[in-house]
């Protein structure tokens, strides 16, 4: 799973942002407000990446158990795929 | 074509359709030794030529063609029957061309005031300038924004305080320009304004910003940081590219930091206006609020 090109993420007054350019504006007409895991999450999603994978760095990186990374990754993924966000 | 200077960006300017524009645009009107940096052309024609650069995005009606240095876009009517209107840009908007099919008719001004408006917000955020949905008044000398999606009632609460206050005047009925000039944000009009067309060429120090809803009764509401962001999201110019959402992210940013915001519950009636004069101008706490 890898986030569609034409996402732009910037973080402003503290916010992380993310805003959709050329043609994904005409995909998602809005903008999406991460949290510091969301943003992390974001950002391992650039490049093609497993669940597998990403749950292995979020234990290490958040030190949670591996059901804790699974359910967190699989609901931030879930939303993205509802917006078509995600490939 | 002749040239004009809105909220100090110099553009040559070419329309074929009198009612929005005449008697409204002239008041930016400047010589025409100013050398101005973009150019938008709008006429009328039916003869559309196809583009031969590639096609990259096809959505309901709309056609997007680019190449490294041009963008086009041709829109069809709803049954494809023919070309509404197409727009070639150079990909760093010096040059706009956009041509209108006079089968809009009776909306054939309507239609170019749009498209040659949307024309120039590009511009003006290419230009730092963020164009806001909002009605902006001029009171004591500084500007007041009421923003919120259309059909909500910028433009009536903006009419309770002309009718109050004989020294208050509009200066954009829907689109002002937010910006920075000598250090300090500032907001401007342009001839592009709504349906009401009023404005002003001036360019007024902002005072604050009231996000408008509809309310039984008249309620402020107050905004932490990211509420006021999302707010000034939701009611701004889409940014085309990454240099445009750069832009963006660097106005809000300074906006958010400096300019009073604050959601406004309305009553549609005058009494909104003394609610919101005396949070601003009664209130002593108003100012610890930046």
């Amino acid at each position: 799973m890898k986030i569609k090109n034409n996402y732009v993420l910037r973080t402003v007054a503290n916010e992380h942002i993310v805003v959709p350019i050329g043609t994904e504006a005409v995909n998602f007409n809005g903008v999406l407000s991460l949290n510091a895991t969301g943003k992390w999450l974001w950002e391992q999603l650039q490049v093609e990446t497993s669940l597998e994978t990403l749950t292995s760095k979020m234990m290490k990186v958040y030190k949670v158990d591996q059901k804790t990374a699974e359910n967190d990754i699989l609901a931030f993924v879930n939303k993205l795929k509802q917006k078509a966000i995600i490939e | 074509m002749a040239n004009y200077e809105i909220a100090g960006i110099k553009i040559a300017f070419d329309y074929s359709q009198d009612e929005f524009f005449k008697g409204n645009i002239e008041k930016y009107q400047i010589s025409a030794d100013q050398i101005p940096m973009y150019h938008i052309n709008s006429f009328i024609s039916d003869q559309f030529d196809i583009p031969t650069i590639p096609l990259v995005l096809t959505y309901q009606t709309r056609y997007l063609y680019e190449s490294e240095s041009e963008s086009v876009l041709i829109v069809y009517d709803d049954t494809f029957q023919f070309i509404k209107q197409k727009q070639t840009k150079r990909k760093d908007l010096s040059k706009i061309i956009i041509q209108l099919n006079p089968s809009y008719l009776n909306r054939i001004a309507e239609m170019e005031y749009i498209a040659t408006g949307m024309a120039f917000f590009e511009i003006a955020l290419h230009e730092k300038r963020l164009p806001l949905h909002a009605s902006a008044i001029v009171y004591h000398h500084e500007a007041i924004l009421f923003s919120a999606p259309s059909k909500t009632g910028k433009s009536t609460q903006a009419n309770f305080w002309i009718n109050a206050l004989p020294e208050a005047y509009i200066l954009n009925d829907d689109k002002p320009l937010i910006w920075v000039k000598a250090e300090k944000l500032v907001v401007s009009g342009t001839p592009w304004a709504g349906k009401t067309i009023k404005n002003d060429n001036q360019d007024v120090s902002l005072k604050t910003i009231v996000f408008l809803s509809q309310g039984i009764d008249n309620k402020i509401n107050s905004f932490n940081k990211k509420e006021k962001l999302m707010k000034l999201l939701q009611n701004t110019y889409r940014p085309g590219n990454i240099e445009s959402v750069d832009i963006l992210m660097d106005l809000l940013q300074q906006i958010v930091n400096q300019v009073p915001m604050f959601g406004f519950e309305a009553k549609n009636d005058p009494s909104a206006f003394a609610t919101i004069y005396h949070k601003l101008y009664m209130e002593e706490s108003y100012e610890n609020q930046k």
